[in-house]
């Protein structure tokens, strides 16, 4: 039986041998965190942060914590747009999908002194939806929805994304809260048949985007699923390897246990939530409805009003801060 | 925030020039995050170190939009987009967004990180991004020239991309 007892003193001989450990690192696998990576670099089996990376993040603005993200629930749910897409009908797209959540939550852990068994977390995919956008609600239900892009895809590269997961988290504890996947199909995506030499295989996709949304991050080892770079015509990425076992597995381990930074927890641990599928503040089906009480409320004008607001606020901040030496940042209407 | 979770084609040079409106070297100065219909969108104002291609006006300084960030106890991570820590200089290619401000053409695709060299007598360099996701080489087109704009800069001493930007712009937006 596993104990925290047993955690803690794996936790210290981890740490003890932690620098020297390094140097020798054969696991790549690599964990979402809060603060994002310098772009100048690049995970590899030596390591998935610089050297320096805490001061980094304390560095930015507003500062920030490199907190690995996490599922707290045993359950988190997923649902699918109800119109899916021309290329990938809604039955397709529920079958592809579970099939790619499934190679996550179905692996089998071999975690030494803590035991072995299944990754400690399942998805449930709640059904279709029809909110066809990206958004998270403190104050209303929300979905972690599946959304297809058909005709024009809503952000500022549509030539050149695919697929897009956005994670909402707390920035105190990497608690994930919300999240949600794009895919933009007005490219086209070889979903069943022959793959072509220079075709972007579906499965492979997701099965990638799937780690994402349990909180891996890429991997130094070219050969995992959870590697920065797919090749064309291959399916490589569909199958898992013994690095993205090890990097799901590390997330939620077999105990149920959550590792989470000592900052979070003093043991470093903190145990699952009963399992519950159901989004944070409720499920529905339906987009959040604009609550007219402030500048985030959900209109087709949005970004252009914030970024109005957002420079006449810097203007003005900008000029305080000039008199009276720097402030915090401004922060928004919906949390 | 963060940037962790898409798959991207990996943008040409071709491309990469066509689709920007400017490009410049800039040092971020002070980021301020708020919500857009659902989302959490960072503005990043910058200082044009050097402005080296195309219009960015007569300020010194724009307002970069980008996806993902942090209010007050909400964070978002929004992997690919382009990640402007203060006080840390980029190459930026750039493209009108709402109100004035400015997106990064390709997401993180567009944004070149300036490295010193460990010894100082030697230029800056621009690298490529790794805050780009995953990346698939793109299909290749008959006839057209398929080098990649990460490849094309990588590694390349501040100047001289400097110039070869500064070049190849006039032949990307002659028409």
């Amino acid at each position: 039986m596993r104990t925290d007892a047993v955690r803690a003193a794996v936790a210290c001989v981890a740490a003890l041998f932690a620098s020297s450990a390094a140097e020798n690192e054969a696991r790549a696998s690599c964990r979402t965190t809060t603060c994002p990576l310098p772009p100048e670099f690049s995970p590899s089996p030596a390591g998935c942060q610089p050297a320096d990376f805490a001061t980094y993040c304390a560095s930015l603005d507003p500062p920030s914590q490199a907190l690995p993200v996490w599922w707290r629930n045993a359950c988190v749910s997923y649902d699918i747009q109800r119109d899916a897409s021309r290329q990938v009908p809604y039955e397709t797209a529920v079958q592809s999908f579970a099939a790619a959540f499934s190679k996550w939550t179905g692996v089998t852990c071999s975690d030494g002194a803590l035991g072995s068994g299944p990754a400690s977390v399942s998805v449930t995919n709640l059904g279709p939806v029809e909110c066809d956008q990206v958004q998270y609600n403190s104050d209303q239900g929300n979905q972690h929805v599946i959304i297809f892009h058909d005709d024009s895809w809503p952000y500022n590269d549509p030539n050149n994304t695919l697929g897009l997961t956005t994670i909402t988290f707390n920035p105190d504890t990497g608690e994930i809260y919300d999240a949600d996947m794009e895919i933009n199909s007005t490219q086209p995506l070889t979903v069943s048949g022959p793959l072509p030499a220079d075709g972007y295989d579906f499965m492979s996709i997701i099965t990638h985007e799937t780690g994402h949304f349990f909180g891996m991050a890429h991997s130094g080892d070219d050969l995992a699923t959870m590697f920065a770079h797919y090749i064309p015509g291959t399916t490589t990425m569909r199958k898992l390897t013994a690095d993205d076992v090890t990097g799901i597995c590390s997330i939620y381990p077999p105990d149920g246990m959550r590792e989470v930074a000592m900052s979070v927890a003093a043991s470093g641990t903190i145990p699952e939530d009963a399992c519950d599928p159901t989004p944070r503040h409720g499920f529905q089906s339906q987009c959040a409805q604009p609550d007219g009480k402030g500048c985030a409320a959900a209109d087709g004008d949005g970004g252009a009003r914030s970024a109005a607001l957002v420079a006449a606020a810097a203007l003005i901040a900008g000029t305080r801060r000039r008199r009276r030496g720097p402030r915090s940042s401004v922060a928004g209407a919906r949390i | 925030m963060d940037a962790r979770a898409s798959v991207s084609i990996a943008v040409t040079w071709d491309t990469l020039l066509r689709e920007s409106d400017a490009a410049a070297i800039v040092t971020p100065v002070e980021a301020r995050s708020v919500w857009e219909a659902g989302r959490i969108y960072t503005y990043t104002r910058v200082h044009v170190d050097r402005a080296i291609a195309g219009e960015l006006g007569a300020s010194g300084e724009r307002w970069v939009r980008t996806m993902g960030g942090v209010v007050g106890k909400i964070g978002q991570l929004v992997e690919g987009e382009a990640v402007l820590a203060v006080g840390r200089s980029s190459l930026l290619f750039l493209r009108a967004g709402p109100a004035g401000t400015l997106d990064v053409t390709a997401r993180g695709q567009g944004q070149f990180p300036v490295v010193a060299d460990v010894d100082p007598a030697k230029p800056a360099r621009l690298v490529r991004s790794n805050a780009t996701g995953a990346l698939l080489p793109p299909r290749a087109v008959a006839g057209a020239t398929s080098r990649l704009a990460a490849d094309v800069l990588h590694g390349r001493v501040v100047e001289e991309a400097a110039g070869d930007i500064a070049a190849a712009w006039s032949r990307a937006h002659a028409d």
